[in-house]
């Protein structure tokens, strides 16, 4: 388990990159930290691992506060943004790597079985003897992965690890992470500005801004009940509607197109087309605007300037 | 308080220096803290604590004394005008010759842009003992060709040989600003004007702090130059001879201390602002982004792409006039009068036997302490970040601003207020002063290459500081362990400033006596004895140039290794 109590850290030039930041994260979750850039999730993520000490507030894993503990000592692995592979060494030594740095917990066949057993795991057994300038993007993902599982960490820390990675890629990377940490249930925290790979791989999710935590839930609550604005707006914006004189915040997906004549109408203003969905932005008489983002194969018909009625399918009330 | 009180007291006072500083966002790493310590110790045994006894050696009468001098007076005019001289012209040199490799179309640009390497490591004794076999009274060029009397003696040979000696520095300086310049905004220049000259003067504007840093390095190395003044200064007295001829001519040891220790102020403000100039460059490198990996779309004129070829082409020569002249310099029965072959002077290396032994085996224990003390330095200060490291950047970079005469002078001092007898670990431990700075200076931008996540991946996979740095930082340094030790061994074997208070009997050194037999007119067995070194140094360089294609990274590149500054 792991807690953070009220850690704060402020870099030289005084401003507070973590304010009066509190966490706990169960044994066996993945959490992400979600965030906008600049808003202390990676330095948070450094004071976890210790690369970083708190100006004040504790580390505690396991219940033991982790003050004055060197990153060396606290056995937590690390998939960094770049991967961090020593380009020196093969994928199998960058593996051992760590087993070599604690050789008195096994034996050297024993180190090289639990080696093979990680490489099978994430499928790279055979690229064991290829450099880190061999390998793509993906594989070199695997083996940082390899190289943090090897370690039998008690919390595992990730910070953007799929940012350089393409978008299909990312796409099955992500699955397996999840099915990783299914299997393995080791508690990960991870680092990501990206809403979608923190909702589609987080058991919670914690979100960030100016170096707070501005809402801690499920993805759903997130989603679905934003505590402020600010979380409102980062985890996908959304529409302010005035209703028997209560704001409701209504996110664009959650509008459709009426075939009726119930519901809100509006003049089209523009119409872009994303692929698989479409985003209409339309203005009332009020002068109100609306924007929503409804399935492409409803809108194929629709141009600026035309009248549409749109229909609310669920609200939260601000 | 005796000298081990001293020491103590002064470390001490870091210490609490250290204490009371907040140390945020500091890494803590056991270990390296005494490590650090130890080497930081050292570092001021051998470079602050010998600098002090020079420093606070000369008395009120001395200084009185000196700037009453008539000789003192003339000797620092002499060297801020050859310090002027020779700075503009290598500055104008080096760039104009940096620029023609970076931007224009010269044939044969690796090759020209290696030469000025090779004078690098070329002992400093063959500056100016080329000079004298090319343009002295019996010169190549001015009797043999020309059929000239003239003397070249004092400022005029002096300039022309420090150039020819510091326009590479400058050159390498330039380079590496011009090749981090991003193409892009050239290419803007170009698309909204019509001529090539707008390109350039932005080029120029990009690039004019590295003429400046160029400026400023050269001044501290023409101010500190020993052997091509002693050689070819003559009646024009400068004040690195003057320090030398006051304590061996006069054996004043006030009066020398006096005189080094006004010369290190100038030197140590003229590479502060250097430092400065380059650490703005590089944040501004920073800004702007690296070297821009698209061509530069403006082409230079076809005029211009000639003049630089003609350019490279002159200056290349001259390097190259020098190598060879020494080189048959070392065959010639009597140069310039009887220029029939001969091996006496080959086989006079053989009385030299001890001098050349001393000076292999004295440089290389000198290059091997700068290495191991540069790469833990460049480790600790830029990796680890101690509460001293600032401290220790300072302390290990001094030796580049301290004129080599003075640092001589500091260190027999030491020896003999500390009561040190051993002229060979003088002579060691001054080799390891005065290059180290400039390993540290290897190594640290090695550093700035490595991305600092590696040694994050390995501290969160266990790995100790040490393991770190033997099984990460090392390995991926394979080139700069390999030129570092090779540079500093290469300038070590022909050093002389810095040694030459320090030779004895027992002690005596290849480049000494190159100087010495220069100085007597025995330039045939100066050329030998010079060719020599020329050869132990170039032997060395193929063998860390196969070191590094052994053990170095396949994607860092020859000549990138081989960057001295």
């Amino acid at each position: 388990m792991l807690a953070l109590k009220k850690v704060s850290y402020s870099y030289n030039r005084g401003k507070k990159a973590v304010d009066d930041f509190s966490l706990v994260v169960k044994g066996g979750e993945f959490v992400s930290l979600l965030g906008p850039s600049g808003c202390g999730k990676t330095t948070l993520l450094r004071l976890i691992s210790g690369f970083l000490t708190p100006d004040s507030g504790a580390v505690l894993i396991d219940g033991r506060d982790q003050s004055g503990l060197s990153p060396s000592m606290r056995r937590i692995g690390m998939v960094f943004q770049d991967y961090a592979l020593f380009p020196h060494l093969s994928v199998f030594r960058n593996v051992m790597y760590p087993l070599e740095c604690r050789k008195g917990d096994m034996s050297a066949q024993e180190r090289n079985e639990v080696v093979a057993d990680a490489c099978r795991k994430l499928s790279i057994s055979g690229l064991a003897e290829r450099y880190p300038h061999e390998l793509s993007g993906g594989q070199q993902q695997r083996v940082a992965l390899a190289r943090c599982l090897v370690q039998r960490p008690r919390l595992i820390l990730m910070d953007e690890p799929l940012s350089s990675l393409d978008p299909g890629l990312r796409q099955s990377v992500r699955e397996e992470l999840k099915a990783i940490h299914d299997e393995l249930k080791i508690t990960t925290v991870y680092v990501t500005h990206d809403q979608e790979e923190a909702f589609c791989l987080s058991d919670n999710v914690a979100v960030m801004d100016c170096g707070s935590l501005m809402q801690y839930g499920t993805p759903e609550e997130i989603y679905y009940s934003p505590a402020n604005e600010f979380v409102l707006n980062f985890t996908g914006g959304a529409n302010i509607l005035k209703t028997d004189g209560c704001d409701y915040a209504v996110r664009p997906e959650w509008i459709s197109i009426s075939d009726g004549e119930n519901g809100l109408r509006a003049t089209i203003e523009s119409v872009s087309f994303f692929g698989a969905r479409t985003r209409i932005s339309a203005l009332e008489s009020d002068g109100n605007r609306i924007i929503a983002d409804v399935p492409s194969v409803n809108a194929r018909t629709l141009r600026t300037g035309d009248s549409v009625c749109f229909e609310v399918m669920h609200g939260v009330r601000i | 308080m005796d000298k081990r009180g001293k020491i103590g007291a002064m470390a001490d006072s870091l210490r609490r220096c250290a204490a009371s500083d907040k140390l945020k966002g500091l890494v803590k790493v056991r270990g390296l803290a005494s490590v650090h310590d130890f080497i930081l110790l050292l570092l001021i045994l051998c470079i602050v604590l010998p600098l002090c006894m020079v420093v606070s050696k000369p008395s009120l009468s001395d200084y009185a004394s000196a700037f009453t001098s008539d000789v003192f007076r003339s000797a620092m005019a002499n060297t801020a005008v050859l310090c002027v001289l020779s700075a503009s012209l290598s500055a104008a040199i080096g760039y104009f010759y940096a620029y023609a490799i970076a931007y224009s179309r010269v044939p044969f640009k690796r090759f020209f842009a290696a030469m000025p390497l090779v004078h690098l490591i070329l002992p400093p004794s063959v500056s100016g003992l080329s000079f004298i076999l090319l343009f002295g009274r019996n010169g190549f060029v001015t009797k043999t060709l020309l059929h000239l009397d003239v003397s070249l003696y004092g400022l005029p040979g002096t300039v022309v040989a420090q150039v020819l000696c510091f326009f590479p520095i400058a050159y390498v300086i330039c380079l590496q600003r011009l090749r981090s310049i991003n193409h892009s905004l050239e290419n803007a220049a170009c698309a909204m004007s019509d001529g090539y000259a707008r390109v350039f003067l932005l080029t120029l504007r990009l690039s004019h702090s590295a003429i400046l840093q160029s400026f400023l390095f050269v001044c501290v190395l023409s101010a500190s130059d020993f052997g091509n003044p002693l050689i070819l200064a003559g009646r024009f007295r400068v004040a690195a001879i003057e320090i030398y001829s006051a304590l061996t001519g006069w054996i004043d040891v006030g009066k020398s201390a006096c005189m080094g220790t006004v010369l290190l102020i100038p030197s140590l403000l003229l590479f502060i602002l250097q430092s400065r100039l380059e650490a703005k460059g590089e944040r501004r490198t920073s800004q702007i982004g690296k070297g821009s990996q698209s061509d530069l779309i403006a082409a230079p004129p076809a005029g211009l792409n000639h003049c630089a070829s003609g350019f490279c082409m002159f200056m290349a020569s001259c390097i190259a006039a020098q190598v060879v002249s020494v080189s048959l310099g070392a065959f010639q029965n009597i140069w310039g009068v009887d220029w029939s072959l001969t091996l006496k002077h080959m086989a006079s290396i053989a009385n030299a036997g001890l001098e050349l032994r001393n000076s292999i085996v004295f440089s290389f224990f000198g290059a091997v302490a700068a290495v191991v003390v540069a790469s833990v330095c460049a480790y600790s200060v830029f990796r680890v970040r101690h509460a001293l490291s600032k401290v220790m950047h300072a302390v290990i970079s001094l030796p580049a601003a301290v004129p080599g005469t003075l640092f001589g002078m500091a260190f027999l001092l030491l020896s003999a207020n500390a009561g040190i007898r051993s002229s060979r670990l003088m002579i060691s431990v001054a080799m390891f002063v005065g290059f180290v700075p400039f390993a540290y200076r290897i190594f640290s931008s090695r550093l700035l290459q490595i991305s600092e996540s590696l040694d994050d991946a390995s501290s969160s996979c266990g790995a100790s500081w040490r393991r770190t740095f033997i099984r990460v930082f090392i390995p991926l340094s394979g080139e700069s362990v390999f030129s570092s030790l090779f540079y500093c061994f290469a300038r070590g074997i022909g050093t002389v400033s810095a040694v030459i208070f320090l030779v004895s009997f027992d002690t005596p050194l290849a480049s000494v006596r190159i100087l010495s037999l220069t100085e007597q007119g025995f330039w045939g067995d100066a050329a030998a004895l010079s060719l020599f070194l020329m050869v132990v140094i170039f032997l060395l360089l193929l063998l860390a140039y196969a070191a590094i294609r052994l053990f170095g990274r396949k994607d860092a590149g020859f000549e990138k290794g081989f960057i001295f500054l």
